[in-house]
């Protein structure tokens, strides 16, 4: 399999607060990883860290073999191959459906042909099942549909990881199964992701790993199976039974 | 009714009218010009303002870009201090009177800068609320995207800033065609300055002013009601596509 992410010894504090302390995984190419654990146990932080949204304080990413904490590496350049799903949608008002897809793959020259973007649009838009919703004002839809539109927007880049940052944590149940149900599709389509959830049944029936996170530090990395039926350390245990109970 | 020999208030105000009606247009024409060319400029100076007070700093900044950057945001500072901290007619005396005077007699021109450069840094203010608003999630998504700073603050952060800002920029356009003013001060023939002028030749003070009065009102009664519905115009439609060919 090819290696297309690896995180060794990342770092990150805010002031006095140490939230990430020696955080080391890998990650194969079509890999699902999902990041599972308490509130405040730095899941979302470390999302953020690859992608540069925050600021490491010491480690390395390296994304295809280049450490993307280097200083001469363009953040701009490599974001465009890392797309993020954020909690909030964070579609740009602004922009139609469309609009908001085809927005940053010609604005960052990764397409110069506008029709070329909009076709490319519409077919992930078909994707996550708003292809009818294209010319519509985002400000009009619904959570669920809005989620299903910011995942389109990051699938436009055409990158090679999308992250998702607690995606369905802001939506209402039936929103929930939507915007799982297209991510399922994408996982089984090969597409890499890691996954900040909450989703035990997500993380359970789609990723091929799970990494639990506790305190800042990665406590197991295992497949669900092994997560689920025999969880090695005692505050995944007691994570799980909160979740099962 | 006799407005050659006028007695009433009502026959004075007709015979200012009839007989000194160039001075009130020329004072319309200015103070409209001072509001609308004023609001215009320092709106864009504006926007260099909040870019200058706002520009975030990114650990992959070299450290010369950093300390610019430090400077920049403080010199904004001051200056926004500066201006709201003293009133206008101060401001338009010590510039032109100390400064202006010495190179051009344009009082028109200095009319503009100093409204120009006033009103900047109010609606710097007001822009920056808008975006303080706005929060720091679409820049967020936008850079995830891979749209560098100022793409990001051009197509996704300031159109939104500036539709929600937009009933408060009016309001200061309004604000600028009453407070023009003020630059009576420096002999700028503006509404009040020819009101005044008006009222030495005829010797009818009181209504000289009242029509004065009455001009005002009526220009930002209907100023307002014109912008307002621009603004709805404006609010109905999604932003033109971007990039591409």
């Amino acid at each position: 399999m090819q290696e297309i992410l690896r995180v060794e010894h990342l770092r990150k504090s805010f002031g006095a607060h140490q939230v990430l302390n020696d955080i080391n995984f890998s990650m194969n190419k079509g890999d699902v990883i999902t990041l599972i654990g308490s509130s405040g146990s730095g899941k979302s932080t470390l999302l953020r860290c690859l992608n540069l949204l925050e600021e490491a304080d010491g480690g390395a990413i390296i994304f295809h073999d280049t450490d993307l904490l280097a200083s001469h590496v363009d953040i701009n350049k490599m974001r465009q191959s890392m797309g993020m799903v954020f909690q909030s949608f964070n579609l740009f008002d602004n922009y139609t459906v469309l609009g908001n897809c085809t927005l940053a793959p010609l604005l960052t020259k990764r397409m110069t042909d506008r029709k070329e973007a909009e076709a490319l649009a519409m077919t992930y838009l078909k994707k996550v099942g708003m292809d009818d919703f294209a010319h519509m004002r985002v400000t009009r839809l619904s959570g669920g549909q809005k989620q299903r539109v910011a995942i389109a927007r990051a699938l436009c880049m055409q990158g090679d990881i999308l992250l998702f940052d607690e995606p369905t944590s802001a939506l209402d149940p039936e929103s929930v199964g939507e915007v799982l149900k297209v991510m399922k599709e994408l996982a089984r389509e090969g597409l890499s992701m890691v996954v900040v959830t909450h989703e035990m049944s997500f993380a359970r029936d789609v990723a091929n790993r799970i990494l639990f996170m506790s305190a800042g530090d990665i406590i197991e990395d295992a497949t669900p199976q092994e997560l689920f039926t025999n969880p090695k350390d005692e505050r995944t245990k007691q994570f799980l039974s909160r979740f099962i109970n | 009714m006799n407005i050659h020999d006028p007695q009433s208030t009502l026959e004075r105000v007709l015979y200012l009218l009839v007989n000194y009606y160039p001075f009130f247009l020329q004072g319309i024409k200015i103070t409209l010009l001072l509001a609308v060319v004023g609001t215009f400029f320092g709106l864009i100076i504006s926007f260099i303002l909040v870019g200058m007070q706002s520009s975030t700093i990114h650990f992959k900044d070299r450290i010369g870009v950093r300390v610019v950057r430090k400077i920049l945001r403080y010199v904004a500072i001051i200056y926004i201090d500066v201006i709201r901290g003293t009133p206008m007619v101060v401001q338009a005396a010590i510039f032109y009177y100390g400064f202006f005077s010495r190179y051009s007699q344009n009082i028109v021109i200095a009319g503009l800068i100093v409204v120009s450069f006033n009103t900047a840094a109010y609606l710097a203010e007001i822009l920056r609320g808008g975006l303080m608003g706005l929060g720091h999630q679409q820049m967020e998504a936008a850079r995830s995207l891979g749209l560098n700073r100022w793409q990001a603050m051009r197509y996704v952060v300031m159109p939104q800033v500036l539709r929600h800002s937009l009933p408060a920029i009016n309001n200061e356009f309004i604000t600028n065609i009453k407070d023009s003013a003020v630059l009576s001060i420096i002999g700028l023939g503006e509404l009040f300055y020819n009101g005044r002028a008006a009222s030495s030749k005829s010797y009818f003070t009181f209504e000289s002013y009242l029509i004065v009065a009455g001009i005002y009102l009526l220009l930002t009664m209907v100023l307002t009601r014109v912008i307002n519905f621009m603004v709805a115009y404006i609010d109905r439609r999604p932003a033109k596509e971007v990039g591409g060919r």
